[in-house]
């Protein structure tokens, strides 16, 4: 993985907002974070070469350069002479083709530069049901039920994706993707349409094996959980453009800006008025704030992240009362809406039903993060 | 129980259909027995059968050629002025079959290219290519219509997904494009095959509507009728009306199932 570089930088005309994305990747696991709409989908179907951009470079470095797209130098490789592999939000498995033609039509692809004529091995393998069978060597039939065996879907050769569960389904996709051995992965929003239970399932499986997977992954989201999980750098885009960039950790700790903020999950955000350099009052809490850092003049928001409050008692620094505050019951955690509009949240246990509100709560100084518009 | 409005609308489904049942199982009734034999067994209602099926086959078959690369690239890509000829493509549908029967014997006979044809001993008009050219053209915007649909149905990340693993536009097209739009391919071609055997107006024209030269099941029905053979013309009337009963039965029994997930 050392040497391997992946080089983002398109311009893209589009309805309603231009896209400019550009990134270099060198890690591992690259998550694309936004809201709907943004332009994720589209960067995502440019580095595939479905969608062509107006103007910019795609280039993938692994110990050869190899240039996907390039404006200037007229290049536009096709999907097909790319190696990126692209999973699509229900995985588009062929619903033709049994879960062994689905792993197999990956596999008699595989890897750059080994590509057989189509027409020679249809012409050569009449008999092969299928068709897609056609062409394979003995040892391909043996990776076909390596990949098989690697995915867990013993049992399943013969069914159609119709006849899986939505786990095997996952399997089957990742498995025909890994059979074509690409450079890079393209999730496409994997989890969304899907229940809770399902989801938290598939995200282990995928989770660890990307993590065994030797290449570059990128993962298209507007969930943050799921880009916290899976991506040691992120890039929050919004209306085309990218408003923060940096490794996982780095961002979600410090958003710097109102949407990054959003996008990483802080429930309570306000518009502020600087009272001095290390007080602030929150106009849509009511509430004046100590804070930990020098308030510099471009900070026009706070955000507290709904786990960062504490009981209190009168007196406390960045202390508020609860009065006419609404409690709804979680499994594991209270959501406290107060009278202001704050949200907090406190972790409980599952037995517990009673919880009286304590009169006073509090922020740390060090909890507030200062935001730019 | 059932509400007034189910039961008012299945009315009307039940009477208009048996209504329609009743107009064609009339026909039924007209001609006796004997007459239906006799006629079925004349040596020129066998040339008419004869010709039907082999014009229908020849035409169909082109149609079918024609309309799948058509409907796809109307489908799936996009190229300068693509809604022109989308328009032109619809045209013949919304237009009477006769129109499209004058209009191509005026393009190939004598008023258009005929005069020029004919002098290289190349005929278009009047005889059976005059057919296969006018069944060709009353059933491609149909064929090419639904085929249209049943790409348009399919889920383009199934190509997209097939082009990523490495297949070409033809491979994927062949691999993934065609077998899922099977039972949409299916319905074309046996609709296609049937709107052949059937058309009138166009072939009268473009045919001639010659007695054991250029008549076609439906031509056969028409020239008899004119004449006063109601026989023949019944007989040729049942005929029709068993290949659609046919084709239809083909359609249900056969057409491949789908791949809804």
């Amino acid at each position: 993985m050392n040497n391997k570089l992946l080089k983002v930088d398109i311009q893209k005309e589009l309805n309603e907002f231009d896209l400019e994305v550009d990134f270099e990747l060198k890690n591992k696991r690259l998550g694309i974070l936004g809201p709907s709409g943004c332009g994720k989908s589209m960067t995502l179907k440019s580095i595939a070469g479905i969608v062509n951009p107006d103007n910019g470079v795609v280039s993938l470095n692994t110990g050869e350069e190899t240039t996907y797209f390039d404006s200037n130098k007229k290049i536009n490789l096709k999907p097909q002479e790319r190696n990126v592999g692209y999973l699509f939000q229900n995985y588009a498995l062929f619903p033709n083709m049994t879960v062994e033609e689905n792993v197999t039509i990956g596999l008699s692809k595989e890897g750059n530069g080994k590509k057989t004529s189509f027409l020679n091995r249809f012409s050569s393998n009449r008999t092969v049901k299928g068709n897609v069978a056609s062409g394979l060597s003995k040892s391909d039939d043996e990776r076909v039920a390596e990949m098989i065996k690697r995915f867990h879907l013993e049992g399943l050769e013969k069914r159609y994706p119709r006849q899986l569960s939505g786990g095997q389904q996952q399997r089957v996709a990742l498995a025909r993707i890994l059979a074509y051995r690409p450079d890079v992965i393209l999730l496409d929003e994997p989890f969304s349409a899907m229940d809770t239970f399902l989801k938290e399932q598939l995200r282990m499986e995928l989770a660890n094996l990307l993590r065994d997977f030797d290449g570059f992954s990128i993962m298209v989201t507007h969930d943050r959980d799921e880009a916290f999980q899976f991506c040691d750098e992120l890039i929050i885009l919004d209306a085309g453009k990218i408003i923060a960039k940096g490794t996982t950790y780095e961002i979600f700790e410090n958003p710097r800006r109102v949407e990054v903020a959003r996008l990483t999950g802080c429930k309570n955000i306000s518009e502020i008025e600087i009272i001095d350099d290390y007080h602030l009052k929150s106009l849509d809490w009511d509430v004046t704030f100590e804070v930990s850092q020098k308030i510099s003049p471009n900070i026009t928001h706070i955000g507290i992240r709904a786990h960062d409050f504490s009981a209190a008692q009168k007196g406390d620094v960045n202390v508020f009362s609860t009065e006419n505050s609404t409690v709804l019951e979680m499994p594991f955690e209270w959501e406290i809406t107060l009278a202001n509009g704050l949200w907090w949240k406190y972790d409980k246990q599952i037995y517990e039903h009673d919880f009286v509100i304590p009169k006073y709560l509090k922020v740390d100084p060090q909890d507030i993060i200062l935001l730019e518009e | 129980m059932r509400s007034k409005f189910e039961i008012l609308v299945i009315s009307i489904t039940v009477i208009v259909t048996l209504i329609l049942f009743l107009v064609i199982g009339s026909m039924f009734l007209v001609t006796t027995p004997q007459g239906f034999l006799e006629s079925l067994f004349s040596s020129e209602f066998a040339y008419s059968i004869w010709l039907t099926i082999y014009t229908s086959l020849i035409s169909a078959t082109l149609v079918v050629i024609c309309c799948i690369p058509m409907a796809y690239s109307l489908s799936r890509l996009d190229f300068p002025g693509k809604w022109f000829f989308r328009i032109i493509l619809d045209i013949p549908m919304a237009l009477p079959e006769i129109v499209v029967g004058i209009a191509l014997l005026m393009f190939l006979g004598n008023y258009g290219i005929g005069g020029m044809l004919d002098s290289i001993g190349i005929k278009f008009v009047f005889n059976t290519l005059g057919i296969i050219i006018a069944e060709f053209f009353i059933a491609l915007p149909y064929a090419i219509k639904m085929l249209h649909s049943t790409f348009n149905y399919i889920d383009t990340r199934y190509e997209f997904v097939s082009r990523s693993l490495g297949y070409s536009d033809f491979e994927t097209f062949y691999k993934i494009t065609l077998p899922l739009s099977k039972q949409g391919l299916f319905a074309t071609i046996i609709i296609t095959l049937a709107r052949c055997i059937g058309t009138f107006a166009a072939v009268l024209f473009v045919g001639g509507g010659i007695l054991h030269k250029t008549d076609t099941l439906s031509i056969t029905m028409y020239l008899h009728l004119s004449t006063g053979n109601m026989d023949m013309a019944i007989t040729a009337g049942i005929v029709l009306v068993i290949i659609s009963v046919i084709t239809i039965a083909i359609m249900e029994k056969y057409a491949p199932e789908t791949y809804n997930q």
